[in-house]
């Protein structure tokens, strides 16, 4: 038996769509549901009864679209796997306009310790979509996996909004705050879902997405349009089919795993 | 015939004016020595009780200068966990005065002092606000490049101060030997090691609360020469005492003392007034009735009181009848949130933690 596994999240779940109606991610198809909605719309999401429901009529007009139905049955699924929903690499864009700890210096921001900045992190992530899913998700008792948003295309760095990143790299500490950012990231979520990291086969850097993964984007629209040229955040059917397959071996194999055992129970979640 | 003491208001007599008022609508208690209008910059700092001052005074529109903040996003709870959002600077409590001239002198000079980097566990606290790091920093260094920056922002906000209004908490203090300096905590309590060879306990007469605060004042009004204070006395008692007396002895004595200080400044100096924090929340009107079960902590509508009375006073235009919300500045989005004793954020409290 495989697994029955429902996808939700925001605009990045287009891509993976993308990837199912693409001949090399089809395989999936019989056994894949996807429910996105735009934006944090699913913020407004509970479950009640047996059913992950929204009181918003616009999202539930999307989960319509995308999935469906209005709502999500969760026995109908074996694993969720959450995706994109704001977990997003300049996520202290703001933050770090103000202020900054020591191990990453920027000049003209007030000083904040280190144990300030977990604090930070911290907090930012829990205000993401990806964690009212997850932490709401993990209450139903089935695993849940979670990829967020992909790296920004590399060419972001010759536009406006690469400003952050620009930032970071004159001032050599880019590292520094992946590093950080990752730590934050799998300390928060950890407990909630399983974390899985963008595959490396699409990253230009450790930062940054290839950038041909960004020609072609399409938004979680009807008529699936395509994102403006100078949209470096969302990623194509190429892009999709390749973290789909990703995203596919680890379910399978971790459930293949556990019923191999028998135990009846996902271990790694 | 009458006397002085015929026909006056009922404010003058006690029967009247506590014993069957409404402790809470205390009637002309209060006169205000100077308005604090709409432009006028407030700052404010002191012992613990001062935070329900500056939070009633946010939620009320007056403008509150803060010059260390956080982005506006940051959760209330955690910025203050960190010492932001509590007064107009990051610097935790100031519970004597001592303290306040200390900073004073600090940020006009941009004074950091090595040895006042206190350790804990390998971990680093600036021992002239360890609260304000729970956890501390990693090293000595990077407590002394955060004091620096806190005293420029510290000199920025007294030099944009219109009224500094202080609440006087403290007389009993530690101080190091060598150099005098005083420090909100003594050695051990958050961090640091007591070593008596180096630590000493002061506790400050009338004379020298007296001085100070002439010396604050000459110091600010050379910097603002509009400069108003605005003075209250904390109501609430010590937790301890490190004086050798009884704690009702020493609570009242360092009462008292800054009580009488206050009036001495207020009959001398047409820029201090008054404000009768003290008074509204010890009064036998009251019963106790504005003190927690602990007779320490004051409850959330004995703090309503005091502001109660307070606003009825100074109500430039632009403020409020009503708070708005808890929030720390006026570019923050308004955030609604239940405050109570337990949210504010007191060093002495600690020391309960060291009765045995």
């Amino acid at each position: 038996m495989t697994p029955r596994i429902c996808f939700i999240g925001d605009s990045h779940i287009a891509a993976l769509r993308q990837a199912l109606d693409d001949p090399r991610g089809a395989v999936y198809k019989d056994r894949i549901t996807m429910f996105g909605s735009r934006g944090t719309g699913l913020k407004s999401s509970i479950i009640r009864d047996g059913e992950l429901i929204s009181d918003d009529e616009a999202v539930r007009g999307n989960l319509l679209f995308t999935g469906g139905s209005e709502s999500i049955a969760i026995d109908a699924f074996d694993v969720f796997c959450i995706v994109g929903s704001q977990v997003k690499l300049d996520l202290m864009e703001r933050t770090l306009e103000d202020c900054a700890p020591a191990s990453m210096p920027l000049p003209g921001r007030a000083p904040i310790s280190s144990g300030l900045m977990d604090k930070l992190f911290a907090e930012r992530l829990k205000m993401t979509l990806a964690y009212h899913l997850a932490t709401l998700l993990h209450t139903t008792g089935k695993p849940v996996y979670l990829i967020g948003n992909p790296r920004h295309a590399e060419e972001i760095l010759n536009h406006e909004q690469g400003a952050f990143y620009r930032t970071l790299i004159e001032a050599g500490v880019e590292q520094e705050y992946l590093r950080w950012f990752n730590q934050a990231f799998t300390a928060l979520f950890g407990p909630f879902a399983q974390i899985i990291p963008q595959p490396a086969s699409l990253l230009a850097t450790p930062m940054f997405t290839r950038q041909e993964f960004t020609k072609g984007s399409v938004l979680l629209t009807k008529k699936l349009k395509e994102h403006p040229e100078t949209d470096f955040a969302h990623m194509n059917a190429d892009y999709g089919v390749a973290v789909l397959a990703t995203i596919m071996d680890i379910i399978d194999g971790d459930w293949a795993d556990v019923h191999a055992v028998g135990n009846g129970k996902v271990a790694r979640n | 015939m009458d006397t002085p003491y015929s026909n006056l208001p009922p404010s003058r007599y006690w029967r009247s004016g506590v014993a069957e008022a409404d402790p809470a609508r205390l009637e002309d208690l209060y006169a205000k020595k100077f308005e604090i209008g709409p432009d006028d910059v407030i700052a404010t700092a002191g012992s613990c009780f001062a935070q329900h001052v500056a939070r009633h005074m946010r939620a009320r529109n007056f403008k509150i200068v803060d010059t260390e903040q956080l982005p506006d996003w940051v959760p209330p709870a955690v910025a203050k966990e960190y010492g932001y959002q509590l007064y107009s600077a990051r610097y935790g409590n100031i519970y004597t005065i001592r303290q306040l001239r200390q900073l004073l002198a600090d940020s006009l000079t941009g004074t950091v002092r090595g040895e006042d980097v206190w350790e804990k566990d390998g971990r680093y606290y600036d021992a002239l606000r360890p609260s304000v790091e729970p956890d501390g920093l990693d090293s000595a260094e990077e407590v002394l490049e955060h004091r620096r920056y806190h005293l420029g922002r510290v000199k920025l906000m007294f030099e944009k101060t219109d009224v500094l209004i202080i609440t006087l908490g403290l007389t009993e203090a530690w101080q190091r030997l060598d150099t005098g300096t005083v420090y909100p905590t003594a050695p051990g309590v958050i961090a640091g090691q007591f070593d008596d060879t180096k630590f000493g306990f002061v506790n400050f007469d009338f004379f020298e609360i007296y001085n100070d605060l002439v010396a604050i004042r000459e110091t600010l009004l050379a910097i603002k020469p509009n400069i108003r204070f605005l003075l209250t006395v904390s109501p609430v008692p010590l937790t301890a005492t490190a004086s050798g007396d009884h704690i009702l002895i020493a609570s009242t004595r360092s009462k008292s003392i800054l009580r009488t200080v206050c009036a001495t400044l207020k009959d001398k100096f047409d820029n201090i007034d008054y404000f009768p924090s003290f008074e509204i929340i010890t009064s036998p009107g009251a019963k106790s009735g504005f003190y927690e079960s602990n007779l320490r902590s004051v409850k959330e509508e004995g703090v309503d009181a005091v502001m109660g009375i307070f606003f009825s006073s100074h109500r430039p235009s632009g403020a409020v009848d009503k708070p708005q919300a808890d929030r720390p500045a006026k570019k923050r989005k308004k955030r609604r949130v239940e405050v109570t004793d337990e949210d504010v954020v007191c060093e002495d409290a600690l020391l309960e933690a060291f009765q045995k």
